[in-house]
């Protein structure tokens, strides 16, 4: 069965968000409390095992392709899995893991619980599909999977503000899934091909003026998708809008995705290292004007929305740096980013869950009533303002040196600056919900439940290991670095060295 | 919604079972003829709608009522899905068309094709079914 791990990988979630229903039904009818709850995690855990099963293979080198229906490559779809594919794959099962075991409790209230599930387990499927899949039209499909039933998510809970939020991600990230649909028939105009290895081969024998048009509309879409300032404006609302546990899964995972893809467009396919430049600027917009706005917010979800933006801008410049310390310090932030982003939004869930507010105007002094969630919310802030002994120094740190490295050194400061303002917003933050008087209604607020505070602290527990032994993070990306700047291995693995 | 006159309904109840064994055909012929799974349940669920402009919510919800759309729409995505994994249990890739092919032109024929057109049709059209009832359920304003 391992080798059909690729496949199960995104199967094992579509199969159960379509038996999710059914489950729904016969629970109701026979009268079982919460098996939709204990089925979904069963199945994400599952998942999460399956990808685990993969890692040793890629690890060790190997690229592994999974041809769909048995058709060869470029003819029919593949999945190619190499170190780059499993980092993100791990990133989605683990966060997609943890989020799950957080909505048992902070989703009970709710209603519709049903399509809860099914909606996130195809999310996870879709973002599965995008980290898996060697084809790029099937990048496309699965895009679009992660992102409807992301739209449907944002509305969940059927307020104004949500389905407002809801309508103007949709219209936005539509334009963007044009733009890439538009980008990929340009390309197979040109080539012929829509498998990204054959693709990438093929691109190289073309004049490199026709590529433009194609890899610009790729990266502004891919842009709109992962929130790049000046395309981030459907972010803030949607992620203030959407149920935290929600938020917490794309601040965690889908923004990955979205990283990851247009990684593997621009590097990969394209080979166009020349632009990580380009990319290593907007980066840096989106840095500086990610924290700007987030100092000027008042609700906690909506500035961490503008943090998550923020970060995003950091993995960009590590990236686009397109050094290997760069590359890997870029890698290893995204990893830092999926753990510290998720586990501040799940405390602003717990917040609300308790509270029923995460305007922070309305909040106060809540450290005596919520101590361990409080001390879990300093270790969030200062990992991802870079403080150590935390995760987020060590990348941090990484990105600043490969900058220096690279002759950039404006570059660093800025991205100092700019760690300077996250401590700034992170600590009004702190001050406001935690410290400071405590409103007299707010005096009964009871501690968030346990099944909450697990994945919490696991992922605060990942913060220190990570900080305190940044050296394990960096054996974890590594392999992810060399497949990004591999891209002759990639294509010959994947073509059979055709 | 209440329905619509007596020669509306009348036309209907004639037309219903035709339109219906139209959208089953284009399903089952899918793998031999221009249609398939897609087009067959649009047919299908147009001859169910149809039945629901003319006599009504009320009557349309008695043949298929919601609760039957959905699990109809979840057993149609399961069929694709474990027709998918057979072709792993049978040791080859996923999907992969390892049943006996037939012959040419035959309706017994090419493998596993026929039966995710099956699983397609029913999906698409309990789905589309489904989407009806829901924005008509948006406007009745009570529960679902």
């Amino acid at each position: 069965m391992i080798s059909h791990a690729p496949i199960l990988a995104i199967l094992l979630p579509l199969f159960a968000a379509f038996l999710m229903p059914v489950i729904g039904i016969l629970s109701r009818r026979r009268g079982i409390k919460r098996a939709r709850e204990w089925f979904a995690i069963a199945v994400v855990l599952a998942e999460f095992a399956v990808v685990a099963s993969m890692l040793p293979a890629v690890w060790g080198g190997q690229v592994l392709v999974y041809q769909l229906g048995g058709w060869q490559p470029p003819w029919g779809v593949n999945l190619a899995i190499d170190g780059l594919n499993l980092l993100v794959a791990l990133i989605v099962a683990g966060i997609g893991t943890l989020v799950m075991i957080y909505s048992f409790v902070y989703m009970e209230r709710d209603t519709g619980l049903d399509q809860y599930y099914t909606l996130f387990l195809l999310i996870v499927a879709g973002m599965m599909g995008v980290a898996l899949t060697g084809d790029i039209f099937n990048l496309y499909v699965f895009f679009e999977i992660m992102c409807i039933s992301s739209y449907a998510l944002v509305a969940f809970r059927r307020k104004w503000q949500s389905i407002e939020a809801s309508i103007k991600y949709m219209i936005v990230s539509s334009l963007g899934t044009s733009f890439i649909l538009l980008g990929i028939a340009l390309l197979y105009g040109l080539v012929g091909s829509l498998n990204i290895a054959d693709l990438a081969q093929k691109l190289g024998q073309v004049s490199p003026s026709a590529v433009i048009v194609p890899l610009a509309l790729f990266v502004t879409g891919l842009g709109i998708k992962i929130a790049v300032v000046p395309l981030h404006m459907w972010m803030p609302d949607a992620y203030q809008a959407a149920p935290s546990a929600v938020a917490a899964l794309f601040s965690g995972a889908t923004a990955t995705v979205g990283i990851y893809a247009m990684v593997r467009v621009v590097y990969t396919l394209f080979g166009a290292f020349a632009i990580g430049i380009m990319l290593a600027a907007l980066g840096l917009v989106t840095m500086v004007i990610g924290a700007l706005m987030a100092l000027a917010q008042r609700d906690l979800k909506r500035l961490l929305a503008y943090s998550g933006i923020s970060q995003v801008g950091y993995v960009l410049l590590g990236i686009g740096l397109g050094t290997v310390l760069g590359i890997q310090g870029g890698l290893f932030h995204l990893f830092n980013n999926a753990i510290y982003k998720t586990m501040l939004f799940m405390i602003a869930g717990a917040i609300i869950y308790r509270v029923g507010t995460s305007n922070m105007d309305q909040l106060g002094g809540l450290w005596k009533n919520m101590p361990v969630t409080a001390t879990l919310f300093v270790v969030g802030a200062l990992a991802i303002s870079g403080v150590p002994p935390f995760n987020g120094f060590a990348s941090k740190w990484m990105i600043y040196v490969a900058g220096i490295e690279a002759g950039q050194p404006v570059f660093t400061i800025i991205a100092l600056i700019t760690s300077a303002l996250t401590l700034a917003y992170f600590l009004k933050a702190l001050n406001s919900i935690f410290l400071g008087q405590r409103p007299k209604h707010l005096s009964d607020v009871k501690e968030t439940p346990l099944p909450m505070m697990f994945p919490i602290m696991l992922l605060a527990v990942l913060c220190v290991v990570f900080g305190v032994l940044p050296q394990l993070g960096i054996d974890i990306v590594r392999p992810a670095q060399e497949a990004v700047m591999n891209s002759g291995g990639y294509i010959s693995a994947v073509l059979g060295g055709a | 919604m209440a329905g619509m006159t007596v020669i509306v309904r009348t036309i209907t109840r004639l037309l219903f079972p035709f339109t219906f064994l139209f959208g089953a055909y284009i399903v089952l012929h899918g793998h031999l003829t221009p249609g398939g799974g897609f087009p067959g349940g649009v047919i299908i669920a147009a001859s169910v709608v149809m039945l629901l402009l003319a006599y009504g919510i009320e009557r349309a919800e008695t043949k298929v009522s919601f609760l039957q759309a959905e699990v109809l729409e979840s057993i149609g995505g399961l069929a694709i899905v474990v027709l998918g994994l057979l072709s792993l249990l049978l040791g080859v890739a996923f999907l992969q068309n390892k049943f006996p092919l037939g012959e040419l032109g035959q309706l017994f024929s090419a493998g596993n094709l026929p039966l995710l057109y099956l699983g397609v049709g029913i999906k698409v059209a309990a789905g589309i079914l489904l989407i009806f009832y829901a924005m008509l359920f948006a406007f009745r304003g009570d529960e679902k």
